[in-house]
């Protein structure tokens, strides 16, 4: 008897607690930017849904876009007539709309709307004839972000955010590292370039002095808080706060990043601690972004194991990175961090967007050395491309919400480069974006060297100015004895660059025929003969690669 | 892997010995010379090739394992009267190893095997009869187990390589190896407390179900025991056979 009672009791409780992971999810309501709005209902989970067609109607271009969306498209020979901007048909959204619990965001570049349905609701709406795909999406999470107060620490005391003399150097340093001064001794700041930041909260970036110049100057032109669908993204995580600063700020007259004079959209796209619902938001905010006029879009964020596995960064899986390659296809330079996981035992590569083709990932290194630092996610993606394609540093002085903050990530390098490129750009305005890319990586400290931690290296602003690549003398020789293959440094040398602190580097790899890297290395330069590698292990049709002060020389066994 | 030869100067071997004057002309030279001939420094080796195999272990994948931790306490209400328990100050402490074989994209098996140290604090009120009728000041039973549990795993909600929120449901068992009855009681300036292990009176092996449900690190864990607590000839009354607990996985990153 007293088994029957505690197995029917048991029998309850396991009914209840099947229920539990969606008890939460009872009576929370959503509302999107779109303006749709729903409840939940427990038994359900996300999927987007992908509708077959749309049409015209209702689309002009001379509404949806900005004049500097219309401008950047004529000026890229892009037609402003993209069938990608067309709206969603209201009827078939309505129609899901009517069959699912929750509707959420509507993209229209995938022709896709975001909904919370159960399973039978979820049968129905892929019978809609309509319908054309209907594919699991990130969950829905109540966030700390909620909870999180607006700033009110309007009234900040000089005594904090007065720069040290030590500071000032260590802010000019993280851009010396990209020979960023000169850029400013040239007059490049970005100016006429616009840019958009997706992040988690800008709080303090409407009182910190180090973004007055942007207010004063009316160059934060248009924000989005894609979260609680308003225009003010001035809260949340101080994140984006810190991102900004080191593409744009400016403080006691010295320079955060590179693109001190250029225009900014800001989007909130993440809550408090990246849960799986805010995909959706950063797909809302590319399209927002495009539509703003965005010539560059900067994003310190990414996603990985949360819904995906490593073996999907390959630029296709995840919604994230083909709206980023959509966007590039627009003639958007979308700069992503690489992602913090290099020190991770199950994650180490890159996160998405990063993965995409046409992203310009950005890894972290750390000074004076130059090399990457630990937590940077290395390539190559899943298919075998390079990843990342540049690097920055990564450990920075940056503006916080209230004064300065060390902070270290892929997600500060992301933006000095962004500021780069707006420099770049601004200095080559008839480039595309893939040319500006790709010319990023020819700038860089390693190129035509690479490997999958640094990519080609730290981009240098000196390659822009002093007209492109030059000669540059050989630094070291490829000796031959017997099986061995020694790389012997030229006494010679001088130091490579301005950032030169005496520590040497050399860099090779070995290359399979296909392309990819097989092993690559990086030794600290002691004396002359640096390696000695034994060429009898190496495969058929691979090549080896070195690289020392600029130079590059490759050698086939 | 290719061999990495790191050129480094190698010191003589004499095949004569040496004199002292002569191990001080070397050490003095190895310690004049030490910048020069200190090994190049390897900073970065990555082989790409081992990094790209895929994964069948991990916390989304086939296989994985972590250690675990759990504190709760006796609940509920005992079966048979005179068997009553002060549940707050009747702990339960559990630790071992998690495995789990995630056969279908949310589904899995699981095991655990671990340590369980139980308390009951015996509540002293008229009527008592776990173990005896005896009243003290302060009374408890304590068991200590070798635990063992299978149990199966539903996720919820689209994941990658993460855990995720789950639900467990399952059976354990336990062998207690270590069983005791403590008593304490106060008389005039004296406390005297006694301990008496090798109870008689108590099952050796516990069995149940249990349900867990959980997000990431943590899961709350509800425990029904199926089992009798005493050996049924000395007829003693059924504590609750309920506890409930927090369990704190660990996961490396």
């Amino acid at each position: 008897m007293r088994q029957f009672t505690g197995l029917t009791a048991y029998c309850l409780f396991i009914l209840l607690l099947l229920q539990a992971p969606d008890l939460r999810a009872h009576h929370n309501t959503f509302s999107s930017p779109y303006g749709i709005t729903g409840s939940f209902n427990g038994d359900s989970q996300a999927y987007w849904v992908y509708f077959t067609d749309k049409d015209k109607a209702d689309f002009d271009p001379l509404v949806y876009f900005s004049p500097k969306a219309l401008k950047r498209r004529l000026q890229l020979g892009l037609s402003p007539d993209d069938p990608d901007h067309y709206p969603l048909k209201p009827e078939y959204l309505e129609a899901v709309s009517l069959l699912s619990d929750t509707t959420g965001v509507a993209l229209r570049w995938f022709n896709s709307v975001w909904v919370r349905a159960s399973a039978d609701q979820i049968s129905q709406i892929s019978s809609l004839p309509f319908v054309k795909d209907i594919q699991p999406a990130g969950g829905w999470m109540l966030t700390a972000s909620a909870m999180i107060p607006p700033d009110h620490n309007a009234a900040m005391t000089d005594k904090r955010l007065r720069l040290t003399a030590k500071q000032k150097d260590e802010l000019q340093a993280q851009l010396k590292a990209m020979q960023g001064q000169r850029f400013a001794e040239k007059g490049l700041d970005g100016q006429g370039i616009r840019i958009a930041v997706f992040d988690a909260g800008f709080p303090g970036v409407d009182t910190h002095p180090a973004f007055m110049h942007m207010h004063q100057e009316g160059r934060i032109v248009a924000t989005r808080d894609f979260f609680r669908n308003s225009d003010n993204v001035y809260r949340g995580n101080q994140h984006g706060t810190m991102v900004l600063a080191m593409i744009g700020g400016k403080l006691d007259g010295v320079a955060m990043g590179l693109a001190t004079a250029a225009e900014y959209i800001l989007a909130r796209t993440e809550t408090w601690h990246e849960p799986m619902v805010e995909e959706q938001y950063w797909l809302a905010a590319v399209e927002w972004a495009d539509r703003m006029g965005a010539d560059i879009i900067n994003s310190s964020l990414g996603y990985f194991h949360h819904r995906y596995f490593p073996e999907q960064m390959d630029g296709q899986t995840s919604l994230v990175a083909r709206a980023a390659v959509k966007a590039a296809r627009k003639g958007i330079l979308v700069v992503n961090a690489a992602g913090n996981e290099g020190e991770s035992r199950y994650w180490a590569t890159v996160i998405t967007p990063a993965d995409a083709d046409s992203v310009l990932t950005v890894g972290a290194v750390s000074l004076p050395s130059l090399l990457r630092t630990g937590y940077s996610s290395s390539g190559p993606t899943a298919d075998g491309r390079l990843k990342p394609n540049v690097t920055a540093v990564g450990n920075v002085l940056t503006a916080n919400r209230r004064a300065f903050a060390q902070a270290r990530g892929t997600s500060f390098s992301a933006p000095l480069v962004s500021g780069f490129a707006a420099c770049v750009w601004q200095k080559n305005r008839s480039w595309n974006n893939i040319q500006l890319l790709r010319s990023i990586e020819r700038s860089a400290s390693l190129y035509p060297y690479f490997d999958y931690a640094h990519g080609f290296g730290v981009p240098q602003a000196g390659y822009f100015l002093e007209g492109g690549p030059h000669i540059i003398p050989p630094s070291f020789d490829l000796i031959r004895q017997d099986d061995e293959l020694i790389m012997r440094i030229r006494q010679s040398v001088s130091p490579s660059s301005e950032t030169d602190t005496g520590e040497r580097y050399a860099f090779y790899h070995i290359r399979s025929a296909k392309g990819s890297i097989r092993q690559y290395f990086v030794v600290r330069v002691e004396q002359p003969d640096v390696i000695r590698l034994s060429l009898n292990q190496i495969q058929a049709g691979d090549t080896l690669y070195f690289h020392y002060n600029g130079f590059t020389a490759s050698y086939i066994p | 892997m290719n061999r990495h030869i790191i050129n480094t100067p190698g010191l003589v071997h004499h095949s004569g010995s040496l004199r002292w004057p002569g191990i001080f002309i070397l050490c003095a030279g190895l310690v004049l010379f030490s910048g020069l001939i200190r090994a190049q420094t390897v900073v970065i080796a990555e082989n790409v090739e081992q990094q790209s195999e895929k994964s069948r272990y991990g916390m989304g994948r086939l296989h994985y394992r972590h250690l675990y931790m759990g504190f709760g306490f006796a609940a509920g209400s005992p079966l048979q009267s005179g068997a009553e328990l002060v549940n707050r100050r009747s702990p339960m402490l559990e630790y071992g190893m998690r495995y789990r074989l995630q056969y279908a994209s949310f589904l899995a098996l699981g095991a655990d095997l671990g340590l369980r140290r139980q308390s009951w604090f015996i509540r002293q009120q008229a009527g008592k009869r776990i173990p005896d009728s005896l009243a003290y000041d302060k009374e408890k039973l304590v068991f200590v187990a070798l635990q063992g549990a299978v149990y199966q795993r539903i996720h919820f909600g689209a994941r990658g390589d993460h855990i995720g929120r789950f639900a467990d449901l399952g059976v354990f068992s336990q062998w207690f190896f270590h069983q005791r009855h403590v008593t304490h009681e106060n008389t005039g300036n004296q406390s005297v407390r006694i301990r008496r292990s090798g109870l008689d009176y108590a099952e050796n092996l516990s069995y149940g179900l249990f349900a867990r449900i959980g997000y990431q690190n943590l899961a709350l864990k509800l425990q029904y025991r199926l089992s009798e607590a005493f050996v049924s000839s000395f007829d003693l009354p059924e504590p609750s056979p309920w506890h409930i607990s927090l369990e704190i996985g660990f996961h490396p990153m």
